[in-house]
């Protein structure tokens, strides 16, 4: 599994989301339970003021129960809200609410105040209680009281809102990584349209990259657009390699058949001489069709080279009165090497124009994405057979004897290595007829 | 007929020089580019063959600056690369056929005789006046169907002249095209081979007109000097 720079920055970016969310979402939590608490509190504090304020001492300093007003809940049995007052011994006062039990006894200092912790009231419920430690006018001793609601309470107002809350952030988290994952695919969209630009090259239809609109992209295109040029020099350097070892080889080939021909028991010697031609010859066309291929970016004007070759043709066959007609579409771009097109279209016409009585015909229109290449000859034709041996099919290419015909072979190796192809069939007027498929650019 | 051979290998140009030479040609043999184009544009050859790779100056090159200067002289190239882009190259630069190395000596002979019988305007291989016929590739002459005998030196003559047929031709012209460049031209005995061709292919049928030189033509005196 290939690795994906998308997904990198998507994961990227959702594990800080929710990192966030989550830190996020836990002080929020926590700011709201003390919201809640300190409310709670504050009622509680109430109900502690008015107790405080309502109760009364004889001159002995004992409590005289009466004037305590509470709420309802504070009446109710066990409803969870409780309030009492009491010393350091016994309970004084307390809520109708609380029965039988009690909140149990403390007393600290005057003005001490807080929270009493776990304190769990009957039937076990949890309280959330608050406390205040007075003295009554002309007592010892000091006095607590203490107030306490059902924790139950701010539980359940903590639960009506953590639920939401956790939703939205969820939510929120959801359309952050959304919008990360837009911004990653029109961010990474000039690496496609690089992709694109990449492929126009390798099918021909560019020579080399277009600068770059983002900087980031630049030093790439640059040292594509290096590449290509450093490879295009090794695949002429090739060439010209090529070349100058057919000069070298084909001037002396040249000496040494013409010795040759002058005496009567060469036999051998001509055999290794014609050897070493086919050799020569069929190394150099392995070397040129392997080289252009190598060649990415290149394309041909069809036209122009159909017009070199009537030219050519016009002086080889010049003891021919042979008439050349070509029609062919405007603009046709063969997506290929201008050197293949002209041997492909050389052999051909060459070809044709060999066998030709009067004329011959060529006509390249698009066909579909390729380009479609017919040339015929008024020529004697050739049968079936004939066709299959001439272009050379089932034989390895330097195992085919040097003559008629090698021209057509050629043609096709080279046609079929850009992945086209070359059929012979009849011409209307009885000759040969070949028909050319290239791809188009 | 004169034949410029330009060609830089030693032993290959030697060959050609003495193909050439026994075909019955009058070659002249040369190596360096600047030389070839030099004698290509100032000696009237009838034949030029052309290495490409030569030193000092490439053969397009040559042949380029000779079709600029307006030379018509025909152009046989030698190639040692068969690529069609090599082939048209040659053509666009004014070629008028080519042969790729290694190639056979007789088909060069064959091509170059060709080419100047395309350019003296002949477009079969057999060339008639009247009743005589030059076979442009056996080089031999019939006169009323009859093969004529001739030495080699009155073939090269009468070859001229019946390429250049019903075409006043000079003294001068006659003996730059069948003489080597450094052989002594001597008309005295020019004058005796035309006596002695007219003597075997009848009197009328080379002319001699004052001050322009020897005419062969079928047609009778009055009539060629109407036309």
């Amino acid at each position: 599994m290939r690795k994906s720079l998308r997904l990198r920055l998507l994961a990227g970016a959702a594990i800080w989301i929710a990192g966030a969310l989550l830190v996020a979402g836990m002080i929020i939590a926590s700011l709201l339970r003390d919201f809640v608490e300190r409310n709670f509190d504050e009622r509680l504090n109430a109900q502690i003021l008015s107790i405080m304020s309502a109760v009364s001492f004889d001159a002995a300093g004992t409590l005289q129960p009466g004037g305590v007003v509470s709420e309802p809940q504070y009446q109710q049995l066990y409803s969870g809200w409780y309030w009492q007052i009491a010393d350091a011994e016994t309970v004084l006062l307390k809520s109708a609410s609380l029965w039988d039990s009690d909140l149990g006894t403390a007393v600290g200092e005057i003005g001490q105040h807080g929270h009493t912790h776990d304190l769990v009231g009957p039937r076990g419920k949890p309280l959330h209680a608050l406390y205040r430690d007075f003295t009554a006018p002309g007592r010892g001793s000091n006095l607590r009281v203490t107030v306490a609601g059902p924790e139950s309470e701010i539980e359940g107002a903590l639960g009506d809102i953590v639920p939401p809350l956790a939703i939205s952030l969820f939510v929120l988290g959801g359309g952050l990584i959304f919008a990360v994952l837009l911004q990653i695919l029109y961010g990474l969209r000039p690496l496609d349209a690089l992709r694109r630009q990449i492929a126009d090259i390798r099918e021909g239809r560019a020579q080399r990259l277009p600068d770059a609109e983002h900087v980031e992209l630049q030093p790439m295109v640059t040292e594509t657009n290096s590449l290509l040029a450093h490879n295009r020099a090794v695949v002429e350097r090739a060439r010209n390699h090529v070349g100058n070892l057919a000069h070298g080889l084909k001037t002396p080939l040249a000496v040494l058949a013409n010795d040759i021909a002058g005496r009567t028991d060469s036999d051998v010697a001509a055999d290794c001489v014609r050897t070493m031609e086919r050799l020569v010859a069929h190394h150099l066309r392995r070397a040129r069709s392997a080289a252009s291929r190598n060649i990415v970016g290149v394309s041909t004007a069809i036209e122009p080279v159909i017009d070199d070759m009537t030219l050519a043709m016009s002086r080889i066959y010049a003891d021919k009165i042979l008439t050349l007609e070509k029609t062919a579409e405007k603009g046709l771009k063969f997506a290929g090497d201008s050197q293949d097109l002209e041997e492909i279209l050389g052999n051909l016409i060459d070809n044709s124009c060999k066998y030709a009585r009067n004329s011959v015909e060529i006509a390249a229109k698009k066909e579909g994405g390729d380009i479609l290449i017919v040339i015929d000859d008024d020529g004697p034709g050739l049968e079936a057979h004939e066709r299959e041996q001439v272009l050379g099919r089932g034989i390895r290419l330097d195992e085919r004897p040097i003559g008629s015909g090698l021209g057509l072979s050629i043609a096709r190796d080279i046609a079929e290595l850009y992945g086209g192809s070359l059929e012979l069939a009849s011409a209307p007027s009885g000759g040969l007829r070949a028909c050319l498929v290239l791809p188009s650019l | 007929m004169k034949a410029l051979l330009a060609e830089d290998d030693a032993r290959l140009s030697l060959q050609l020089d003495a193909a050439f030479r026994e075909a019955g040609f009058v070659p002249t043999v040369a190596h360096d580019g600047v030389d070839i184009e030099h004698l290509g544009s100032t000696e009237p050859f009838d034949v030029v063959v052309l290495d490409l790779g030569l030193p000092s100056k490439d053969g397009i090159s040559i042949l380029q600056s000779w079709r600029g200067q307006g030379v018509t002289t025909p152009v046989l190239i030698l190639t040692a690369r068969d690529e069609w882009a090599e082939k048209v190259s040659g053509f666009r630069a004014g070629a008028d056929d080519y042969v790729v190395k290694p190639f056979r000596m007789e088909e060069v002979i064959v091509r170059a005789r060709s080419l100047i019988r395309r350019a003296a305007g002949h477009a079969k291989s057999i060339i008639a006046c009247g009743g005589l016929e030059y076979d442009t590739q056996t080089t031999s002459f019939t006169l009323d169907g009859l093969p004529l005998k001739l030495t080699a030196f009155e073939a090269q003559i009468l070859s001229y002249m019946i390429h250049h047929q019903d075409r006043a031709i000079s003294r001068t012209e006659l003996s730059e095209h069948v003489y080597d460049r450094d052989a002594d031209r001597d008309f005295n005995s020019m004058e005796v081979i035309i006596g002695r061709l007219r003597r075997k292919i009848g009197m009328d049928m080379i002319r001699t007109i004052r001050g322009r030189g020897y005419l062969l033509s079928a047609t009778s005196g009055s009539e060629a000097e109407r036309a």
